[in-house]
Parts: C-alpha cells; sequence; structure tokens
C-alpha cells in the first residue's frame, strides 16, 4: 500500500463512524491528523462528508433519484424564478421537500418584506390587512415544518438474510423465561499445589536478566527503602502510605522486611479495596448505566479478593452470572453490556479475560493474525440468549414495593447469530469456542456453558492474560504493549517468561495473593526508577520492548491519587467517615472527569490521566482549597501551631506528601523559602503568626503539586 | 443601485437573478457547511442561519461575481458563531482543520458538483436491497439506530452495512467520473 492508500484505509472507518454520529473524541482527533497531514486524506475526507450530505439532502427530496436531477443548477438562466420556484409543488402525490420548502417560503418571505416595507409608508388604515401577512415573515426562515414531508413509502418487512430453508430466524421477540435455565455447575476448585516461591521468582529473575544481556542494558540500582515502599503501597493498597507506616517502614531494620511487608499488605482489607476498585473499572468502567448496581457488584469482588478466591472461579461466577442484581452483584458485569445487542458483551468478555481484540473481527477478518470475523459471532451467539430486565422486589405482605432491581435472565432462544461480510453477504454463526461447537437448540444454556469452557482446568489463556494485566499493574509495563491484546500481531517481550509465570500461576491454583507475591519479589520490582546511560534507552514509552531494567514510572489513577491526597493531607482522621460514604464521596469527584462513549466496546475517556488537566484541576480544585486551611483542627493548623522548630515540621510535611525524607540539600532551600515566604507576607502588615502559617501553606501547596506526588515511581 | 436590487415604491427588493442564484446554491451551500459541521441536521441549522444573514445582504453582492464565494464567507462567519455556542457540548475539530477543509471544499465546488451528478446514477446501480437500506437511513427522521430497530437487526451490523455501501458509491463515482459517465 501506499502511503496515501494506508491513510486512507485508516480514515475509513473512522468516517463512517462520524457519519453515524458515534465517532469518539480521540478518534475524532486522528482523524483530524490524517486530514492535516496529506492532501489525499484531505480530498477524502471532503469527498465522503459530500457523499453523505448529498445523500442525506436528496432522501429529503424524494425517495427515488429523478427527482434528485430537478435539484440541479441550470447552466443558464433560462427558468424564470417562478417557474423553478412553483414546479416541485405541482407534481402530483409528492409533497415539497424540506430544502425546496425553505427556498420557497423565504422566497416567500422577500414578498411579505416587500409588502411590510410599502406597507411602512401606507396611512395606518391598512394595518388590518398587513397583520394578517406579519405572522409568516419572522418563523419561516428559520424554521421550517419538517411535518410537511411525506416519508417515502418503504416496505419494512424486507429479510436482511438469505438463508437456507432449514435455518431458524432468529427470535425478537419478548424474552421468554425458562422455568429452568439448564444448570451447568461451576468448574471444580483448582488444585493448589505447593510450589516453591524461590524458585519460581529465581526463573523471573534468569529470564529478565537474560533479556538485559541480549540487550546490553544494565539495570538501575536497587530503590532506596522510601521509594519501594511508597511504591508498592500504592500497588497494593491504591495510596500512598501515611506519614507513621512510612516512619514505621524506615525505622524498621528486620533483613527481610520487604517482603514481610508484601505479605501484610496482602493480608488487609485495603487490597482487597484496591483490587475492588481496579476491577470495578476494568470490568464496567467509570461510569454505568441506571441498571447496573455498581456497590453490589463491588462487593461481589472485595468478598472474592477478601477470601483469595482463585482466578477461574471470578471469572465464571461473572461469565455465568445469573438473577437479582442487588443480591448476585456479579450479574452486574453482564448488565452493563447487554446494550448494542450484547455486541459490547462479547467483545468486553473476550478482551478483558482472554486478551483477545475480538471487536475488529465484528466487521472484518484480521489481516494481522488467523483470528476471522466469524469467531467474533460464534462468541457473541453465546450471549444470544442474554438479557436483563427490570423488576420490584415486593414486600409479600403488605404488597408494597420495596427496592427496584435489574434481573440478569437466560431465555429459550435458540439459533445462530447472523452477520455480514465486507462485501456484503450475511453469514451465519453458531456458538463456538476455541474449536468447542456448542448444541444451539433452545435448551442449551449456552452463556454458562461458555464460562465452564472459559475457566474449566488447564486455561493458558485465561492465565496468561491475567498475568500480562498483573505484570503491568507492578511493572508499568506488560509483555504486550497493551495488557488487553495477546494477539499474535502483538509479540511480546518476554514470550518464554510470559508462558511459564501463567502455567506456575494455573499449577497454583490460579491464586492471585501468590501471584503478587512472586512479581513484588523480583530483582525487577526492586529497583529504583532512576536510570543511568547504561539503560536509557530501556523506555517502552518510546515503542521499544521492555527490559524492565528500571522501574516504568505509572501515573496515578484518578482513584489512587484522591486518596492518596486524602492521606496525604490526612482528611480522613478529621471526618471520621465510613467506606461507604468515603466511596461515594469520591465517586462524586471522579464523575467530573468521565467522559463515556456508548460504543460497541463501550469505551470511555478519562479526563483526568497524570497530565496537565489533571495538574490545575488540583491546583485549583476545592479539594486543595480545605486541605490548605490551617485552621484549628486541620492537619496543617496543628502542624504549623506545634512547638517544634521550623526543621521538623518540613521534615514532616515532606514525609507526609512525598513518603520520604527531604536531601539536605532540599531541607535548606525549603527552610529559605519558608522563612522568605513569611518575611514577605509580613511586611505587607499581617502579623507574624499568620505570616508563618501562610509560608507553610505555600509549601504544603507546592508538594502536593509535584511531579513527585502525582506519579508512581 | 446595482442589478441585484429591484425597485418597489422606495423600498429595495431582490433581482429576480439573486432569488435564482440563491434558490440554487442552496444544496451546494448545504454541503459546503457540511463539510465544516459534520452533522446534518446542525449544519442544516446553521445554514438556516445564513440563510438569514445572505437575505438580509442582498444589496451588497455584486451581480457577476462568484455567488459560492460571497455566501461561502458568510457561511463561514454562522459556522463561527454556531461553534462557539456549541463548545462545550461536543466534540469539534479545529480552526485550522476548518480552514484547509473548507478552502478546498470552496475551490474544488466544480468538481464535487459533478460527482454528485454522478451519484445519483450510481444510487440506481445499487443492489435493491442496498438502495432501500440506504434510503430508509438517510429518509427524513430516520437515524441508523431507529432504523435498526424497524428492521430487526443488530445496530451494528446495519451501521456496517451502511459503511459498505457508501464505499460502493464513492467507488462507482469514482469510476464514472473517469470514464467521463459512460458505464
Amino acid at each position: 500500500m501506499t502511503p496515501d492508500e494506508t491513510i486512507i484505509a485508516e480514515m475509513t472507518p473512522l468516517l463512517e463512524a462520524l457519519c453515524e454520529d458515534r465517532l469518539a473524541r480521540e478518534d475524532a482527533a486522528r482523524l483530524e491528523r490524517c486530514v492535516l497531514t496529506s492532501s489525499a486524506a484531505r480530498w477524502y475526507y471532503i469527498r465522503y462528508i459530500d457523499l453523505h450530505g448529498s445523500l442525506y439532502w436528496n432522501a429529503a427530496g424524494a425517495g427515488s433519484a429523478e427527482a434528485l436531477s430537478s435539484d440541479e443548477i441550470p447552466t443558464s438562466f433560462d427558468l424564470t424564478p417562478e417557474t423553478s420556484l412553483v414546479e416541485p409543488a405541482k407534481a402530483p402525490g409528492r409533497s415539497i421537500p424540506a430544502r425546496k420548502n425553505l427556498a420557497i417560503v423565504l422566497a416567500a418571505c422577500a414578498c411579505v418584506m416587500v409588502v411590510v416595507g410599502w406597507a411602512r409608508f401606507q396611512p395606518p388604515a391598512n394595518h388590518g390587512e398587513i397583520a394578517h401577512h406579519e405572522q409568516p415573515v419572522a418563523s419561516p426562515a428559520v424554521d421550517v415544518p419538517q411535518n410537511h414531508v411525506v416519508t417515502p413509502v418503504i416496505p419494512r418487512q424486507f429479510s436482511p438474510v438469505e438463508l437456507t430453508s432449514t435455518a431458524t430466524e432468529p427470535s425478537k421477540a419478548t424474552p421468554v423465561r425458562t422455568a429452568n435455565p439448564e444448570v451447568i455447575p461451576p468448574p471444580p476448585e483448582p488444585r493448589r499445589e505447593e510450589l516453591d516461591s524461590h524458585e519460581v521468582v529465581a526463573a523471573i529473575n534468569a529470564e529478565i536478566r537474560r533479556g538485559w544481556q541480549t540487550a546490553a542494558v544494565r539495570p538501575s540500582p536497587v530503590a532506596d527503602d522510601a521509594e519501594w515502599f511508597r511504591r508498592v503501597t500504592l500497588d497494593l493498597w491504591g495510596r500512598i502510605p501515611t506519614l507513621d507506616e512510612t516512619e514505621a517502614f524506615l525505622a524498621n531494620k528486620r533483613p527481610n522486611k520487604r517482603e514481610e511487608t508484601v505479605d501484610r499488605l496482602l493480608d488487609d482489607t485495603a487490597f482487597a479495596h484496591n483490587l475492588t476498585t481496579i476491577w470495578t473499572n476494568v470490568l464496567i468502567g467509570r461510569r454505568s448505566g441506571p441498571q447496573v448496581n455498581r456497590p453490589a457488584l463491588q462487593k461481589f469482588l472485595r468478598m472474592s479478593f477478601a477470601a483469595n478466591r482463585p482466578w477461574n472461579q471470578i471469572v465464571y461466577d461473572l461469565v455465568a452470572a445469573e438473577g437479582n442484581n442487588v443480591e448476585q452483584g456479579q450479574t452486574n458485569f453482564l448488565i452493563a453490556h447487554l446494550n448494542n445487542d450484547a455486541l459490547p458483551a462479547t467483545a468486553v468478555t473476550a478482551r478483558v479475560f482472554l486478551g483477545e481484540q475480538l471487536q475488529c473481527n465484528q466487521c472484518h477478518n484480521n489481516p494481522f493474525n488467523k483470528t476471522q470475523q466469524a469467531s467474533f459471532w460464534e462468541m457473541h451467539s453465546f450471549f444470544s440468549q442474554t438479557a436483563s430486565v427490570p423488576r420490584q422486589a415486593v414486600d409479600p405482605r403488605t404488597g408494597e414495593t420495596r427496592y427496584s432491581y435489574t434481573e440478569l435472565v437466560t431465555n429459550t432462544a435458540g439459533g445462530p447469530s447472523f452477520y455480514e461480510t465486507q462485501n456484503g453477504v450475511m453469514r451465519v454463526a453458531y456458538p463456538q469456542f476455541h474449536g468447542a461447537t456448542v448444541d444451539a437448540s433452545p435448551e442449551t444454556n449456552r452463556r454458562a456453558t461458555l464460562a465452564r469452557l472459559m475457566t474449566e482446568g488447564d486455561q493458558p489463556q485465561l492465565a496468561a492474560a491475567y498475568v500480562n494485566r498483573v505484570w503491568e499493574h507492578f511493572l508499568g509495563c506488560g509483555f504486550t504493549p497493551s495488557p488487553d491484546d495477546l494477539g499474535s500481531h502483538s509479540p511480546a517481550s518476554h514470550p518464554e517468561l510470559l508462558q511459564m509465570l501463567s502455567k506456575q500461576f494455573i499449577r497454583s491454583g490460579y491464586d492471585t495473593k501468590q501471584l503478587m507475591k512472586w512479581i513484588c519479589a523480583t530483582e525487577a520490582y526492586q529497583l529504583t526508577s532512576r536510570f543511568g546511560p547504561d539503560n536509557r534507552e530501556d523506555d517502552p514509552v518510546e515503542g521499544q520492548l521492555p527490559y524492565f531494567s528500571r522501574m516504568y514510572v505509572k501515573s496515578m489513577s484518578p482513584e489512587q491519587f484522591y486518596d492518596s491526597f486524602v492521606i496525604a493531607t490526612k482528611a480522613h482522621l478529621a471526618g471520621g467517615v465510613d467506606w461507604e460514604q468515603a466511596e461515594t464521596q469520591r465517586q462524586k469527584w471522579l464523575a467530573q472527569y468521565v467522559v463515556d462513549y456508548n460504543t460497541d466496546e463501550n469505551d470511555e475517556a478519562m479526563e483526568l490521566d497524570g497530565n496537565l488537566v489533571q495538574a490545575l484541576t488540583l491546583m485549583n480544585g476545592k479539594l486543595v482549597e480545605k486541605a490548605l486551611e490551617t485552621s484549628p483542627g486541620t492537619y496543617l493548623g496543628e502542624v504549623v501551631r506545634r512547638r517544634a522548630d521550623d526543621k521538623e515540621k518540613i521534615r514532616e510535611l515532606c514525609l507526609a506528601v512525598l513518603s520520604r525524607p527531604p536531601t539536605a540539600n532540599e531541607l535548606t532551600n525549603m527552610r529559605k523559602l519558608v522563612r522568605q515566604d513569611a518575611a514577605q507576607i509580613a511586611s505587607r502588615g499581617t502579623n507574624r503568626q499568620t505570616a508563618e502559617a501562610d509560608g507553610y501553606q505555600d509549601l504544603f501547596w507546592a508538594l502536593l503539586n509535584s511531579n513527585e506526588f502525582s506519579v508512581i515511581h | 443601485m446595482n442589478e441585484s436590487e429591484a425597485t418597489i415604491g422606495t423600498v429595495t427588493t431582490p433581482s429576480p437573478e439573486f432569488v435564482q442564484l440563491f434558490t440554487h446554491h442552496q444544496r451546494r451551500l448545504f454541503l459546503y457547511i457540511l463539510s465544516q459541521v459534520p452533522n446534518p441536521i446542525e449544519a442544516e441549522e446553521v445554514q438556516q442561519e445564513t440563510n438569514v444573514v445572505i437575505w438580509s445582504k442582498f444589496a451588497q453582492f455584486r451581480s457577476g461575481t462568484n455567488f459560492l464565494a460571497w455566501v461561502s464567507q458568510i457561511a463561514n462567519f454562522e459556522v463561527m458563531k454556531y461553534r462557539s455556542r456549541k463548545k462545550r457540548d461536543r466534540m469539534q475539530f479545529s480552526d485550522e482543520f476548518l480552514e484547509t477543509v473548507s478552502r478546498e471544499a470552496l475551490e474544488r465546488s466544480d468538481e464535487l458538483e459533478e460527482r454528485r451528478k454522478a451519484l445519483v446514477e450510481c444510487i440506481e446501480k445499487l443492489r435493491p436491497r442496498d438502495r432501500e437500506l440506504i434510503q430508509q437511513r438517510y429518509a427524513p427522521g430516520e437515524k441508523g439506530k431507529h432504523l435498526a430497530e424497524q428492521i430487526g437487526r443488530p445496530a451494528n451490523s446495519v451501521y456496517q452495512s451502511l459503511g459498505r455501501i457508501r464505499r460502493t458509491l464513492m467507488e462507482c463515482i469514482q469510476r464514472r467520473l473517469v470514464t467521463g459517465g459512460m458505464p
């Protein structure tokens, strides 16, 4: 393909989405880039939009092609305005097209204007007659009534499917609830093998070192305690450590304190909360519709992670879920994705649990690997019996409605899915997963069957997708550029390591905590994020394959950012709020920044991702305003008023926000700044105490807005 | 007074020639605006506002000059006004983008007009099923989504089909222009 052809191939789906009003924001930006970089692309854009507009314009004229030509520009002025305007109206049985109508109205309007203009010079006696004409003057130019247009009569009943007579028609009727959908039990509890952790970690280290040697990079040194402790707390608990936690860790002299810390962090409820936050976002996004019960899903996840349930069983529950979404929290995952004919359910299930990017296969075969369009629709077929029904729980004694909920049900639809290939041929897909074909009769509970097929026994792909995602969570970069894509077109940086780790994960009984312990104990996880000349090249952001020769800097998720902010400013101590309340507060704050797209993949964009917007929000937001208060009872107020020397106070603020003591150099500079600041403010007549408080306030503000605070390093 | 005006009493009114130019440029104007505001319903809104302005300024048009060039300037201004009003509620292309695109759309306006003529023939050449679908899609008041419900197909498969039909039409137009209108 020539560069122009490539760019046009890239633009085509974007233009198609644009015409159907479903172009995501970042895709609009991509389209704009294409158009601005190539003149061929620019012309293509104009031609495509022109086609779209012409179709729209012509259709409003009439349903048939002949009528279109009457709208063309005459080569000479052979028509008088009267004939050209009146002609379309004469056509019997066809209404005046909307836009021609507009022109006529405007022309009529001209006549009225003449009348009005002329009327101004007439004696008032004629006003009654003019008022009659005045009415249409104001409105018609702006407001063309659409209902003058008669919708062309097109048969509504045309069959979109060319099928052999034996095939069943897809049932579009109201879902029929089977009395008893076929019950398919969850896969048996996996066997948990006792593995020698030292051996596993050593094997990981050996693979990583092999990579360093091949690429001739030298790893960064080991991170100091403060850097490592802040990192591991953020990774496992989703927030920075408190001042007390940091001081305790720094004072701890035990030789294996890192390992002990990981164990302690994993055993705390804060760990289950953190994984719940992460997985809720992965599963249903940050914003979900009213039919979804977010707290119920979170409760399911929290219980599962707290009990360290095997990952394959959690996945089974999510995919096979059924019933009341308040009591069965796991149902909310699919309830969130049943829009657009459950296409998102198919795409998200394949992507999140299996690392398969099937959504592209919805429309075409994958040119880069062997996945075919059929595989999307075969998978989709498993969701064809699934529906959600709004219901009300009624108190049996009083008959009053107690609450509303959504029920995830399996109906008795049978038969295949239908789809269209790129050249317009209708095809049929029967439920089939990784080679296993499932009986398409109505009695089969397809979704539960799929759940079982995905999770039973040794599932290398299920394991690899999870391992890759967890690895990315800790190391800042997965083995593949996107944790959701393990396709053969996206080769892993360390394929043997990914394979080995997936295998061990399966042997451990899909044990999440065990996997995390291994990763936290690796050599790579101990390294500092600082790099030297010998590993400057190792930078996946630049598109290189990662070598993990240093800790890649991760930007905080908005949730981590919010929770860390609360910890740094000790806002949590002021209110004494419970978890649910805190969660509501947090959701409210986050909601300001989410933009969602109702696409087939249910994507959404977060406007808060460690960038400029985040910085500005923080600098000027309410959250900061509150944190900077120095009145009695606030954290900052308490530090400022404490009887201690300024070195102590500065050290504490630094530890609270950056989770490390200041270096000697920093301390000197910060002292100087606080003093200068205070002196300057005092010189304007403010009393000394207030001026000093203002000095600390500025320091605290600067620390909270520093880069070091808002990233995980 | 110039040729685009006529006089009734002391009041000027657009000349028949102006009215005709105005009427016959409606489609071109709509499509010109659409290149900058790619949603047809919004583009129509802008067009109507532009029309009001064109109508109030007819006296400024010099007969014999390029009518499209004149109205496109008015349209550009109305697009700008529309965009600043709509700033917050939807995605927008940059000013640079609009400038580049609209300049080219105007320069190649005649070429586009040729394509529009070819389109009429290409629609006839579509398979009946495809023609029906595209007509339903663009029928007034219809939208892709309701369309899917009406004909009982998944919304996405309908989007796919529409995209494919538009691509077919693009190719057909290209072929017709190359062969000079010969089939």
